[in-house]
């Protein structure tokens, strides 16, 4: 009998499970994608392209669109299943399920290893003495608290923190424009085309997070609109990218954008304006950052949950989100210095080759099996008739 | 805990009252009354206090007795002689029971099979005041009272529609209180009525006090400090909700009703919003919100800035913030922690006193003790400062409840930036964010409409626009009915 009340009550989940309006799924890929990155990315990119920067972001922002379409296309020609599903039923059971673990696996790698980078960030900044370990666990208990919910709450959470982030910011990027020099983006297009290549994987990981879109896609009401939605998305994300580029140019010109490590924190700590209660901005600033990494990680969080719960059968998001805790943990605390954080993430060949793997790879051979599939049924109604 | 009362009704009217006599013995205030109409026997039940004796005298007693001739059967007592209104047969003898203990009369006739109730209920009452929790500039000055009826009463003259419904209930396995269901029919969300309606029938408890009880024992989250519910003490605020689809409880001996499902921005709104010119309503409503995060975050960002980011201010204002500490011999939490419990043991020592007590105590208490704790050194000048401009900012909120939960969220933020600083601080505001987030109010969202955000909602939440542009119902109340205006 009690089996009978939870099958139901499972099935009316299920039913009204279309939940996600088109601005919950535009602000969730928004502040899924948009994290630490930002801060290391400018360094990096100025430095292999110099004033041509904001060119290659917007090739990234491309790139990335279609990635995204890619993984639209995958949803949608499974029906608006679930990810785990949807490797599943393409790859059978293990092999599935093997690929489904590796996506959770990266996913928190590369989300760990900016959680390191926001600790030490926040040590630098706010907190000299506090052990890195204190941050990480707050941190993490408190993601937790969140990934302990439905997705619908999740999304709720995008929607509000989208708002408290991009508002203030908007505003100390034009205070800060106001007294930078825009004659520094010049010169345009001089460099040798393999150097904006160079550049591009750095853009590439700064615009990481897309795979949020396979949790969110099959909650969303609006199927038609989602592509239009994603699109927008992507729009908001490189255009505000682009600005985070030409401002680090304008204010600190190529040649002292290298030597900086975080860019991006210096120059907001450049900005004074006469007459405020506040002095060095970047305090406040760094207090505001805390939720731009904390949306990226907890919606990481809360997507290799979801594909652990699915591909081990677990009860529930409860379950799996602690199983993750440790490794989220143990990884973040692996790295000795900032520098290493960089060559594991950008120069390491493996992770490199997985990231190839799993957002270019494993779309096209599910699209692809999928075609094969539908070809054989195709065969098999023709040859029934 | 619930009795058993044996329902069959004799047709003597004497064995009757014997049996009532038995199960309601040593109770001075039951009345029984045996008198002759004619040839039958008959009686009448009521408690002292509770019914109108003169109604029973004259229109009961006197027709009966007197005039009893030409009658030929028992039933022309009730069609011929009796000259009440408001009678109705019970075929139960718990019901007639219940009925004569909440003030009706009970009457017994030989050779009846039945019972009749008299409503004969009238007590003293208070009668209606003002809604002194719920002050407005402009707008009625009508205020629930203590008694049921009156309040239907009060809303119905809102909403003269054939569509609204007021469904009974009877709460408490003794107390037996009194509770109306308030909605119309076709605007209310269906969901929130039935989840309301299931709920209500869980309740199993002896006794309901106050609208507060029920309030507590349906909320959603027990452990949350935020109210999921609203209770207001003005009928012009419960008609508003219902012609917004929500559900409204009135609940007997309670001057509150209660409004499901609540949400925050709701709860932040006053009924002046409405009744003031629509810019001076949004201003308002914007200031309300700053007001909210000031009082939520003044404290814990002096004990921050005092103790880890003194970088962060100006010089100039680090040093004015440091010569006044001097001499102040404890830590800025310390003293935090300290002036905000003084804040709270004022407000509820205010609200405990009479009135002309109330008034010294603010002044020994707010003028005498914060001069005097400045001048003997213990506490600095700009801590008072933070202190006075929460206190005022939480009363910028109109809704009591909310205020106490957000007081609670502040001593927790204080606590979190004395440990860590500008980082506890956001990390104590991103779990109160995502508590919010997490929470609903039968089936609605908490924060809505801030989240699952529709254009057209937003029109009424942090501005309120002119009232010829609001032509819908809120969207995410999910109503039945959803124009208000063409």
């Amino acid at each position: 009998m009690i089996c009978i009340i939870f099958y139901v009550e499972v099935e009316t989940i299920l039913k009204d499970k279309k939940i996600i309006g088109d601005f919950g799924l535009f602000t969730t890929i928004v502040v899924g994608m948009v994290g630490i990155g930002i801060f290391s990315c400018p360094k990096e990119v100025i430095d292999k392209v110099g004033s041509d920067a904001w060119i290659v972001t917007l090739m990234g922002g491309i790139v990335i669109f279609l990635l995204l379409y890619l993984i639209y296309m995958v949803v949608k020609k499974n029906d608006f299943q679930e990810f785990s599903n949807i490797l599943q039923i393409n790859f059978g059971k293990l092999l599935g399920g093997i690929f489904a673990i590796a996506f959770a696996i990266y996913s928190i790698f590369i989300v760990s290893l900016g959680m390191r980078e926001f600790v030490e960030v926040i040590r630098l900044f706010l907190l000299r003495q506090t052990p890195s370990e204190f941050i990480l666990i707050t941190t993490i208990l408190t993601g937790t608290y969140l990934v302990r919910g439905e997705i619908g709450d999740l999304v709720k959470f995008n929607e509000i923190s989208f708002w408290i982030m991009f508002i203030p910011v908007f505003v100390v990027f034009i205070l800060i424009a106001v007294n930078a020099d825009f004659t520094n983006m010049l010169p345009i297009l001089n460099n040798e085309p393999a150097n904006y290549f160079k550049a591009s994987r750095y853009i590439l990981f700064c615009f990481g997070g897309i795979e949020i879109a396979y949790l969110i896609l099959p909650y969303v009401k609006n199927k038609k609109n989602s592509l239009r939605v994603l699109r927008k998305s992507i729009m908001f994300v490189s255009f505000f990218y682009i600005v985070v580029m030409i401002l680090v140019l304008a204010v600190f010109s190529k040649t002292q954008s290298k030597i900086l490590l975080w860019p991006t924190i210096s120059m907001i700590r450049s900005l004074y304006i006469p007459g405020t209660f506040i002095e060095r901005w970047e305090g406040i600033v760094m207090a505001l950052w805390i939720l731009f990494y904390f949306t990226t990680f907890v919606n990481t969080y809360f997507f290799s949950s979801e594909i652990i719960k699915n591909v081990f059968k677990l009860k529930d998001i409860k379950l799996s989100s602690l199983l993750i805790m440790p490794f989220i943990y143990v990884i973040a605390l692996y790295p000795e210095n900032i520098a290493e954080i960089y060559t594991l993430q950008f120069k390491t060949t493996p992770v490199i080759l997985m990231a190839i793997f799993l957002f270019i790879i494993l779309p096209i051979l599910i699209l692809l099996i999928g075609e094969v599939k539908k070809r054989k049924g195709r065969g098999k109604s023709l040859h029934e008739i | 805990m619930k009795e058993t009362i044996n329902d069959e009704i004799q047709l003597k009217a004497e064995k009757n009252i014997a049996y009532l006599k038995e199960l309601l013995e040593d109770n001075s205030d039951v009345i029984f009354r045996s008198f002759n109409v004619g040839n039958w026997k008959a009686a009448l039940v009521y408690i002292d206090g509770m019914a109108d004796k003169l109604l029973l005298d004259h229109y009961v007693l006197e027709p009966l007795m007197l005039y009893p001739k030409g009658m030929e059967s028992v039933e022309q007592i009730k069609d011929n002689i009796l000259l009440v209104t408001d009678l109705h047969e019970v075929k139960k003898l718990s019901e007639g029971v219940n009925a004569a203990l909440s003030g009706d009369t009970l009457m017994f006739i030989d050779e009846l099979d039945c019972a009749y109730v008299i409503a004969t209920r009238f007590w003293p009452a208070r009668g209606v005041g003002d809604p002194s929790g719920e002050t407005v500039i402009r707008g009625a000055r009508e205020g629930f009272t203590e008694t049921v009826r009156f309040n239907t009463a009060l809303i119905r003259r809102r909403i003269r529609d054939t569509r609204l419904r007021i469904t009974p209930k009877a709460i408490g396995a003794r107390s037996k209180t009194d509770v109306a269901i308030m909605y119309i029919d076709d605007i209310v969300n269906k969901e929130v009525l039935h989840e309301l309606q299931r709920r209500i029938d869980k309740i199993n408890i002896d006794a309901v006090f106050d609208s507060a009880y029920i309030e507590q024992l349906i909320e959603d989250n027990k452990y949350s400090p935020f109210p999921q519910i609203q209770s207001t003490e003005r009928p012009d605020v419960v008609a508003a909700a219902l012609y917004e689809g929500r559900v409204a409880l009135v609940v007997d001996n309670s001057p509150f009703a209660i409004i499901v499902p609540a949400t925050l921005p709701n709860l932040f709104q006053s009924p002046d919003d409405y009744y003031q010119r629509w810019m001076h309503s949004s201003m308002v409503r914007l200031i309300r919100m700053l007001s909210i995060i000031i009082s939520l975050t003044a404290p814990a960002l002096y004990v921050a800035i005092t103790s880890f980011h003194t970088a962060i201010i100006p010089t100039k204002l680090a040093y004015a913030i440091a010569a006044s500490r001097e001499g102040v011999p404890f830590p800025a939490f310390v003293e935090a922690i300290m002036m905000e419990l003084f804040l709270a043991l004022l407000m509820e020592a205010v609200v405990r006193l009479p009135r002309p007590i109330g008034a010294t105590i603010g002044i020994v208490g707010g003028l005498i003790i914060g001069q005097s704790a400045v001048s003997a050194g213990i506490v600095s000048p700009i801590m008072i400062i933070i202190v006075a401009i929460t206190a005022i900012t939480t009363f910028v909120t109109p809704n009591y409840e909310v205020t106490a939960a957000f007081r609670l969220v502040r001593f927790l933020l204080i606590i979190a930036s004395a440990i860590v600083g500008l980082y506890g601080i956001v990390i104590g505001l991103i779990l109160l964010l995502i508590h919010l987030v997490r929470m609903k109010s039968f089936g609605i969202p908490y924060l809505a409409p801030a989240v699952d955000t529709n254009i057209k909602d937003l029109k009424d939440m942090y501005i309120r626009a002119p009232i010829s542009k609001l032509k819908e119902r809120p969207k995410y109340m999910k109503t039945g009915d959803k124009i208000r205006q063409k």
